[in-house]
């Protein structure tokens, strides 16, 4: 009688450790799968980041033309742009933002480089004139 | 001895079979998520340049000039302006890119290699004309 309790407890011994040693397996799988998901929305939010810039910089008031203080047209203007690329005042990150030849800003990283660029429009006060050109943003990611 | 062996055997493949089901649940409920990241960024590119657009200066007017003009007959001229403009704006984008003009008069025109696609915001100019671009995703 009492070898067969003594088994009897053994075996619930035994399963309890097997049990609990699965469950561990299965939590540090269920923790790295979980990091893992969170490394990848948090690469896919700096992403979506980088690439709202295209709407974001023609919309930034140091940039955006106006007439009379109104800013009713989706313009950069020229002459900001230039005085907007001796500024240091922003902190973009590990970026390049280039408006055709003008480099807005520059904070070159290491490694492998991806580009974005997007049409924009340019107002130059010198002659006057609303023509296009290419917003070109570059990201050391 | 055996009995219990094969009892043990029994509740041992129950908690694994029941942690891989857990598991297989973790990694089906993760997927099948819609990138809408890429559509968003393709309506950011046509919205810069359907509103870019607007203003630039063709010849002596603009663009939004020539698009009425188009529309309204007035000037031979102004469709193949609207065209060489909106192309010159469409060949700084990468993908195929489409644009069309919607006349209040019903008349409608279309350039460019891209109808079916994500669409910018509808410009409506001051004659109720409008027009948008379409962006073909990759």
């Amino acid at each position: 009688m009492n070898k067969k309790a003594q088994i009897g407890i053994q075996e619930t011994i035994l399963v309890i450790f097997i049990f609990i040693i699965v469950l561990m397996i299965g939590m540090i799988f269920f923790f790295q799968f979980n990091m893992k998901s969170i490394e990848n929305d948090i690469d896919k939010y700096n992403e979506f980041r980088f690439k709202q810039l295209i709407d974001v910089i023609p919309n930034m008031a140091e940039l955006r033309y106006s007439k009379l203080g109104i800013e009713d047209v989706y313009c950069i203007d020229l002459l900001k742009a230039r005085a907007f690329s001796e500024l240091n005042s922003y902190d973009f990150g590990r970026k390049e933002i280039k408006l055709d030849e003008i480099v807005l800003y520059s904070n070159p990283g290491r490694g492998e480089i991806r580009k974005v660029s997007s049409p924009v429009c340019v107002y130059d006060p010198r002659n006057s004139k609303f023509y296009l050109t290419d917003l070109e943003i570059g990201w050391w990611a | 001895m055996k009995k219990a062996q094969v009892e043990t055997m029994g509740l041992v493949i129950i908690v694994v079979l029941l942690i891989m089901i857990a598991l297989f649940f973790l990694i089906f409920s993760g997927r099948n998520k819609i990138d809408s990241t890429q559509e968003l960024f393709l309506t950011m590119k046509a919205n810069n340049l359907a509103n870019s657009l607007r203003y630039v200066n063709v010849g002596s007017s603009n663009f939004e000039q020539k698009v009425i003009d188009c529309c309204a007959g007035l000037d031979g001229l102004a469709c193949t302006n609207v065209e060489e403009t909106a192309e010159s704006g469409m060949a700084l984008i990468d993908e195929n890119t489409g644009f069309s003009v919607k006349c209040f008069n019903e008349e409608s025109y279309t350039y460019g290699d891209c109808t079916i696609g994500v669409n910018s915001v509808s410009i409506t100019v001051s004659s109720s004309d409008v027009y948008y671009v379409t962006i073909c995703r990759k």
